[in-house]
């Protein structure tokens, strides 16, 4: 009669150090491994009546672009940034003479960015903040 | 340590996962805000830059967790005083190792100490078992403490965890209750056992199964800690029903303990009046015990840990020293406020240009020095393929600061009217007798580098580069402690042994500029008066002094550098103080009252002095810069002639005054304002 209790007990650390206490890098062997929910996603700025390629761009709190590959053809190229998260983002366009980039962007901004690219070619374009966490967008022109 | 608030970094940095706003306004290009976030040599931010953001994994980590991978590289770039230091590192994923084996041997612990529960003496294993759980939880709580970066809270938290500090000392009132045979005791030990190995599974188990843990113990003994205590803590549980079979408890007294809720102890009232074995006070007074017991083995953790650190902890390592260099371009001469602590080595020279030399070969003159300079700051060749004296070196933070003496104006197509007033020989001070063939001159030039070598290439790279348009007048050399020998931030000492430097205007003061840099005539904008004079120290009459009247001389104490009126370094010096008798603390004629720009209508000058032995003689090359040396050098030197104690163990033997042009823009030239101007 007194077994009971004692499973009971013996189970509990069993129960509380569930995968999910320690942390997105899980159990022995790799179990429980928390995967990036963030996925590369492609997608084609739209020619306007004014001869201006427009595009979209959402980024959030898994620090991914989406989509985070634009293709476009050479022209003018605008941007919308749409921040949907809570963290700031500064996206940069290193490569464009035209413009340095959207400057801080908090939650809940939206910033409108224009570049001009005359040569085909990939230009990237990162966050300055979160770069080495791999928030890398790509501008494919061709 | 100031932190630019209108940084976006600022904020990003503010938590693991960046979700503080920036708030509007704020621009990196901008000038900065300063605000002062620490007032020790240390500051800790969080830079994304060096860990990775998301909660999830890479995803190339995900696609395969047991082989290594190179997430990222980073590197963050910090400006010390105009110097350009880089820090780098690299982000890793390292698999950790099979848990297995840990996995069998908390298994073997839990049935041995179960087991010993069966056999005699089972109170004692059982009181061993929960004293060894205590002391293995304890190293590893030390091992994380040792590991913590912090203030004393924040180490002591890291020693305890979230509860250890209240389960401690039931562990060893459980220990000493089963040592002395008392079977329910056995309830004690087992809860101490769940939580702490529930702890243990929860906070610490992914050590088993990891590369890296944040303690100061090896790998392998904190995992063997970790599944110590696991192991012994799921035994007492298993050892629970075993002892209280085979033993069944004596029906008595200590169930009167005042036992905390929440335990799993019984929780009958104690009987009015009971005649308990152990006293209400008794266990207050164990569980102070085993506080005081853990608090006292923590502090003298932290008192040791202290001791590893080596007392000059702001020593810079050396790696590095030869690869550094100073921007040669920028809004002031390099050479002034950087490198922020002065170079190792420095040459101090004049030039006086040749008779036949006209304006168009002193503009070459300075283009050409102007392009050395900026080569050679940089750590370029300057393309000669025979000039190897410096081809394995950096520049080790080489300056070049060039300007113009008073005798320039009028020779050389540079208009006499071009002279501002305050360039112009000093007044003679009383009591000084210079050396004429060392003082003065038309061009002045400094070359400082941590290397001297370095120093010495340069200069004569300058001298060749001037061959017939100017010929060197003089020159003096200095040294200050090499890099990584002293401290960056500590004031440097003369050759007097005394710290030399405390009251120099400091780049945070709001008035640092127009101290040090000249506004005007439009041509030295930007730019700032050289004093230079070679101050010779008597330093047979100066050790003939008792210490504590070389302290009255300079004011302050000799040891830390705080003035006689009390405090550290830093401290303002009050000189109204007296001592007991009635005398001044800081006495009347003590140079640092003298020189105080409390008495001399503020004034006040950058001084960057390096110390110079030649053959028996030694002193200083003292080099002050200020915006005008009417209101720095000559007001200051007018009254130490007058009235410095220290007047009688230093002899002034050479001047030289300078006019040093602004910053050189890219593309221009050393006093391009000035010549181009006329």
């Amino acid at each position: 009669m007194r077994v009971r209790p004692v499973v009971v007990l013996a189970a509990v650390p069993l129960l509380l150090g569930g995968c999910a206490t320690w942390g997105p890098e899980g159990g022995p062997g790799g179990a429980g491994i928390v995967a990036p929910t963030g996925t590369e996603s492609a997608a084609d700025a739209v020619l306007g009546p004014d001869g201006v390629q427009r595009v979209e761009v959402t980024t959030g709190d898994d620090l991914r672009f989406t989509p985070s590959v634009v293709r476009a053809h050479p022209g003018i190229i605008e941007f919308v940034f749409r921040n949907v998260g809570g963290t700031p983002h500064d996206v940069r366009f290193p490569e464009s003479t035209d413009t340095p980039g959207t400057g801080n962007l908090n939650g809940g901004q939206t910033r409108t960015v224009r570049v001009t690219v005359e040569k085909a070619g990939r230009y990237p374009f990162p966050c300055l903040y979160h770069v080495s966490s791999g928030m890398r967008g790509a501008l494919l022109v061709a | 340590m100031f932190l630019n608030d209108n940084s976006p970094a600022t904020y990003v940095n503010t938590d693991r996962f960046s979700t503080t706003p920036v708030p509007a306004g704020v621009d990196p290009a901008a000038t900065p805000t300063w605000r002062q976030v620490s007032t020790e040599r240390v500051w800790r931010w969080h830079d994304h830059r060096m860990h990775w953001m998301l909660r999830s994994l890479p995803p190339v980590v995900v696609s395969d967790p047991t082989v290594p991978h190179r997430i990222s590289e980073w590197s963050v770039v910090l400006d010390h005083g105009g110097e350009r230091l880089i820090a780098t590192g690299t982000l890793d994923w390292v698999p950790g190792p099979a848990a297995w084996p840990w996995f069998v041997a908390m298994a073997l612990l839990a049935a041995g100490v179960a087991a010993a529960a069966y056999v005699r003496p089972a109170h004692r294993s059982l009181a061993a078992a929960t004293a060894l759980l205590v002391m293995v939880d304890v190293v590893h709580g030390l091992g994380a403490m040792l590991a913590t970066v912090g203030t004393v809270p924040e180490r002591l938290a890291a020693l305890f965890g979230p509860d250890a500090l209240l389960i401690w000392p039931f562990a060893l009132l459980a220990t000493w209750l089963l040592w002395r045979g008392h079977t329910r005791a056995v309830w004690l030990a087992a809860s101490v056992g769940l939580i702490l190995s529930a702890n243990a599974t929860i906070d610490d188990a992914p050590l088993l199964w990891r590369s890296s843990a944040p303690s100061l113990l090896p790998a392998v003994v904190d995992r063997a800690c970790v599944a110590t205590v696991l192991g012994i803590g799921l035994g007492l549980v298993a050892g629970l029903p075993v002892l209280l079979r085979s033993h069944h408890p004596e029906p008595r007294p200590w169930r009167q303990l005042p036992v905390t809720p929440g335990l799993a102890a019984p929780a009958e009232p104690a009987p009015a009046g009971g005649e308990g074995r152990i006293g209400r006070r008794q266990v207050t007074g164990y569980l102070a015990a085993g506080a005081l017991g853990a608090l006292a083995g923590s502090a003298a953790a932290l008192a040791g840990g202290r001791t590893t650190t080596p007392q000059i902890a702001a020593v810079t390592p050396l790696s590095d020293v030869g690869a550094r260099s100073v921007p040669f371009h920028g809004p002031h001469q390099a050479g002034i406020v950087t490198p922020a602590r002065p170079q190792a080595s420095v040459w101090v020279g004049a030039f006086d240009l040749e008779a036949g030399a006209d304006a168009e070969a002193l503009r070459e003159l300075l283009r050409r020095w102007t392009a050395a300079g900026a080569k050679l700051t940089a750590g370029e060749a300057l393309g000669d393929p025979e000039d190897t004296v410096t081809a394995d070196l950096g520049p080790a933070a080489l300056t070049v600061t060039v300007g113009f003496g008073p005798s320039l104006f009028g020779k050389s197509g540079v208009p006499a009217t071009a002279r501002p007033e305050a360039l112009a020989s000093f007044p003679a001070f009383a009591g000084e007798h210079l050396d004429p063939v060392r003082s003065d001159g038309d061009l002045g030039v400094v070359v400082a580098s941590h290397d001297e070598v370095v120093v010495a290439h340069t200069v004569r790279t300058l001298r060749r580069l001037a061959a017939g348009v100017a010929r060197s007048r003089w020159q003096m050399t200095g040294f200050n402690s090499a890099r990584g020998v002293a401290s960056d931030t500590a004031t440097p000492r003369n050759l007097m042994g005394q710290v030399d430097g405390t009251n120099n205007p400091r780049a945070t003061d709001p008035d640092f500029a127009t101290k040090v840099f000249a506004s005007e005539p439009d041509w030295l904008r930007g730019g700032s008066y050289l004093v230079v004079r070679r101050i010779r120290m008597l330093l047979d009459d100066w050790d003939g002094l008792s210490l504590v009247d070389q302290e009255r001389v300079i004011g302050r104490r000799k040891d830390g550098g705080a003035p006689l009126s009390g405090g550290d370094e830093r401290t303002p010096a009050n000189f109204s103080a007296r001592n007991p008798d009635g005398s001044l603390t800081i006495p009347a004629d003590a140079h640092m009252r003298i020189a105080a720009p409390a008495f001399n209508q503020g004034a006040a000058m950058l001084r960057r002095g390096f110390s110079y032995v030649d053959g028996d003689e030694a002193g200083l090359v003292f080099l002050a810069w200020q915006a005008d040396p009417r209101k720095g050098f000559i007001a200051v030197q007018r009254r130490l002639v007058e009235a410095d104690a220290l007047a009688r163990f230093i002899r002034h033997e050479t001047s030289a005054l300078f006019a040093m042009p602004g910053g050189i823009a890219s593309g221009s030239y050393i006093g391009e304002s000035l010549l181009e101007a006329t």
